[in-house]
């Protein structure tokens, strides 16, 4: 992915995440169907968007004096059922 | 003593989901993530808050980076994989940072009473000198809880 393109996708992602912000807010203010519909709708659109940035995020260059941790998802995984 | 793994606090999602009801909300974006070194040991079975033992001491904090840590924004939770509770967020970029030795983050409920929701073991110390700080979430988000076996 080119510098452009990463911009343009980090762009997207900061639009999609301002959106969930705004959704989230207006819902806890007044709980409609409107409100709840944005919310389900804004927080489906952050998901994919952030779903398709991770996915094609380039490798950080980098920079003298900085750290870079990629986390690992912390996962409270259930036992595999065995069946009676 | 010493960070080996990660994992949810069971006091806090044991308060939220009985009697107690505990009123952690998830897509609060106030919700932050303080910087802890290799000295501590995390126990998922015990611990409760921030500034409570033991998180009352071996914090790394400095230049742009406060004791208390940052907040965690775009807060979400969804599905992920099918069955599997998904809680995620922005990732976290702190520009302009000195700090030595962060080894852990302990996400907690700073709205609240700072009850320790998830610590996340980030397997190595990190050090920035003026630079920047920046926590990338896996795909995986930060945390999952698989509902379906």
């Amino acid at each position: 992915m080119g510098r452009r393109e990463q911009l343009e996708a980090e762009l997207v992602l900061l639009d999609a995440e301002e959106r969930w912000t705004a959704a989230k807010d207006a819902r806890r203010k007044n709980e409609t169907k409107a409100t709840l519909k944005e919310y389900t709708e804004a927080r489906d659109n952050l998901t994919a968007v952030r779903a398709d940035f991770r996915a094609n995020r380039p490798a950080r260059e980098a920079q003298p004096g900085d750290a870079v941790v990629k986390a690992k998802t912390v996962s409270a995984k259930s036992a595999a059922h065995k069946g009676a | 003593m010493a960070v080996t793994v990660s994992g949810l606090y069971f006091p806090t999602w044991r308060d939220i989901l009985d009697t107690t009801q505990l009123a952690i909300d998830l897509d609060l974006d106030t919700h932050k993530i303080a910087l802890f070194s290799n000295s501590i040991t995390p126990n998922y079975s015990s611990d409760t808050a921030y500034a409570a033992a033991p998180y009352n001491a071996n914090e790394v904090s400095g230049t742009g980076w406060a004791a208390g840590g940052v907040a965690l924004t775009g807060t979400a939770i969804d599905e992920s994989p099918t069955g599997t509770l998904r809680w995620d967020a922005t990732d976290v970029s702190q520009a302009t940072t000195t700090l030595t030795g962060a080894r852990f983050g302990l996400i907690y409920a700073d709205a609240l009473g700072d009850q320790a929701i998830v610590g996340v073991d980030f397997d190595a110390d990190y050090n920035t000198v003026a630079g920047t700080f920046a926590i990338q979430w896996a795909s995986g988000g930060v945390a999952t809880i698989d509902l379906t076996p």
